[in-house]
């Protein structure tokens, strides 16, 4: 009779079903990758209060893509769900000056810091309480910029516009833009799995 | 080699900072502005925190050399590791190899007055501890290395951890019988010779030589002649450990789990080396599998590493042109042979009756777990494989029947004092005068 090579027990099965990969997540980790399904979908909504509303398949998906997003935080996904729910606070709101503005802003940061933390490794790694400290105060402190920008908006928003602006205001985001891509180029680190 | 790449956060923060810097001068609409200022902001302290320097890591164990079941801690050393703010450690899975945190996986912010010294720091730890004997390699792990504000990535880098030398458990055992032959100098047990030792043995009449303090004045007063007291010498006795490594039968689950054959073979004669190690008897071991080993007698602390060691070594396995007959086992006279196996080869059975007939006290450790399955190969049907099997079994008890009755006992291991009736029986029968042949 021949004999049986066996292996030790399992730590991470490699065939783990969908419920034991949400098994596996912590409570940190399912808390980030819920901010980062739900706030998306909730600042597009936030027009609705501004005064116009999303219609539902556009709310619809957005949602799901928020929801791969919540599931690959290291993916392209992310990018589309935000610039989405930009292009649609610009077609829509683009001359209202609204505090909705301000919380909209607050829900899509929200996202994109839980979605930076949730990438900070695989699905498993724990969300401790020193990285949350952290991160908490620096989402407040660069947060901060919303609100300072929509005040000096409502105070400059009476006085008559120098000739210019704008197009002043485009070559210094383009500099920006053409800055970045420089440094960024189209570099993406390898996802880190088990 | 790796290098520092931009993360997804920073190509998703960039992207929408431009996207809405640009929406917001293309529409003339300030609410882009609020809704991409955080992110700009983000974006702009990632890029202000690009890495220059090359880190490097280096991964170790506290402790090289173990038993079943302790623990060591796997450490994580980086050295140029100025721009690091985060480094996540990802433990694959391998057998035998148990973990704490359980998945492997850790995620630590390092501190910034790190290392600040000696150039070097230290990441998270990772509890490691083999859950059965012999070499254990964990498996690769991946370590990542992340910038201030997450901008930033270094690796995964592979890392290939040190391997672990695991030794049997050290597990329960004692035996308070007397050793059947001891023939050794000197030692604990009790020897047929006359010596000088405390148990009684006789009277008898005074010669030269005896000690003056053995004269028992109450006989020699009554007799008229000096007679003293003679006493049983105490002498250290040889053991010999076989270990059947022929094949390994059964589940292992390591130390916490099921035990294999194997497992049991080798945790028992672990046992039993220490044991009769402590009380001064010389130990030998011959282990018969893939490996052929063999350890000299002897005893004492540093013997008794070695031993462990060897069962560590053992991998299971039949040598090419396996013969009882030629096994060199250099069992002198006297020395007791306990041989631990699962006796489904017959081999291991051919051995303990040849070494019965030399008369040398024999005792057959069956190691065979109660649970063991047939093994499914392939092509090979269940019902067939059980038939075969159950066999087996067939032939293996009526080997053992035949081995019992010829004055070899085989018991089942089962922890201390598992060899005390045995001992006392063989130790009985070796009062008798007996017949050997060689």
């Amino acid at each position: 009779m021949s004999t049986r090579q066996h292996s030790g027990s399992s730590t991470t099965g490699t065939g783990a079903t969908l419920k034991d990969k949400l098994s596996a997540l912590g409570h940190g980790q399912a808390l980030a990758r819920a901010v980062v399904a739900l706030m998306p979908a909730a600042a597009l909504v936030t027009t609705a209060a501004a005064g116009t509303a999303p219609p539902a398949w556009l709310t619809l998906g957005v949602l799901v893509l928020s929801v791969g997003w919540a599931v690959y935080p290291e993916s392209a996904v992310g990018h589309t769900v935000m610039v989405v729910v930009l292009a649609w606070w610009a077609l829509n709101l683009r001359d209202a000056m609204t505090w909705w503005a301000v919380f909209a802003s607050a829900l899509l940061y929200a996202a994109h810091i839980a979605a930076t933390l949730a990438a900070y490794g695989p699905p498993q790694i724990p969300l401790d309480g020193q990285s949350v400290r952290l991160w908490g105060k620096r989402s407040l402190f660069t947060f901060l910029a919303a609100p300072t920008i929509y005040v000096c908006a409502r105070w400059v928003q009476e006085i008559p516009e120098p000739p210019g602006v704008w197009v002043g205001g485009l070559a210094a985001a383009l500099f920006a833009v053409a800055v970045a891509s420089v440094i960024l180029g189209n570099r993406n680190p390898p996802a880190m799995d088990q | 080699m790796s290098q520092w790449l931009p993360t997804a956060a920073l190509g998703r923060a960039t992207l929408v900072a431009a996207s809405g810097l640009t929406f917001a001068v293309v529409f003339g609409s300030p609410v882009l502005l609020i809704l991409a200022a955080p992110l700009t902001l983000f974006a702009a302290m990632g890029l202000r925190h690009m890495p220059s320097t090359t880190p490097a890591v280096q991964v170790d164990m506290d402790h090289h050399l173990l038993h079943e079941g302790q623990g060591t801690v796997s450490r994580l050393t980086l050295t140029d590791d100025e721009d690091v703010e985060h480094v996540a450690r990802v433990y694959g899975d391998a057998p035998y190899i148990a973990l704490q945190p359980s998945n492997g996986v850790v995620g630590q912010i390092l501190h910034p007055s790190r290392g600040t010294a000696t150039g070097r720091s230290a990441g998270p730890e990772i509890h490691v501890s083999p859950r059965r004997w012999g070499p254990r390699r964990p498996a690769a792990e991946k370590v990542a290395l992340t910038t201030a504000w997450a901008a930033w990535r270094w690796g995964p880098l592979t890392l290939i951890p040190p391997s672990l030398y695991t030794l049997p458990a050290p597990t329960p055992f004692d035996a308070t019988a007397e050793m059947p032959q001891p023939v050794g100098l000197v030692g604990a047990h009790q020897s047929r010779r006359v010596g000088n030792g405390t148990e009684f043995s006789s009277i008898r009449p005074f010669q030269s030589g005896d000690r003056l303090r053995r004269i028992n004045w109450r006989i020699s007063l009554r007799t008229g002649d000096l007679h003293v007291v003679s006493t049983r010498n105490e002498e250290d006795n040889a053991v010999l450990l076989v270990v059947d490594a022929l094949a390994d039968y059964g589940t292992s689950g390591g130390i916490d789990g099921d035990a294999s054959s194997l497992d049991l073979s080798i945790r028992a004669a672990a046992a039993v080396a220490q044991h009769f190690g402590q009380t001064g008897d010389r130990v030998g071991l011959r282990t018969i599998g893939t490996n052929l080993q063999s350890v000299s007698f002897g005893s004492g602390a540093r013997h008794h590493r070695i031993l462990l060691s060897a069962l560590a070594r053992t991998r299971s396995g039949r040598p090419p042109q396996l013969s009882a007959d030629r096994l060199p086992l250099h069992a002198t006279a006297g020395t007791v042979v306990m041989i631990f196996s699962p006796l489904l080869d017959e081999a291991v059975t051919t051995l303990a009756a040849t070494l019965l007939r030399r008369g040398l006290p024999v005792i057959v450790l069956d190691t065979l777990p109660t649970d063991a399955d047939p093994a499914q190969r392939e092509g090979l049907s269940a019902d067939v494989a059980d038939l075969a099997w159950r066999m087996r079994k067939l032939e293996r008890a009526t080997l053992l029947d035949a081995l019992s009755g010829a004055g070899c006992p085989v018991i089942t291991w089962r922890g201390p004092g598992t060899l005390d009736e045995v001992l006392r029986r063989l130790a009985r029968r070796s009062q008798l005068p007996q017949a050997s042949s060689r």
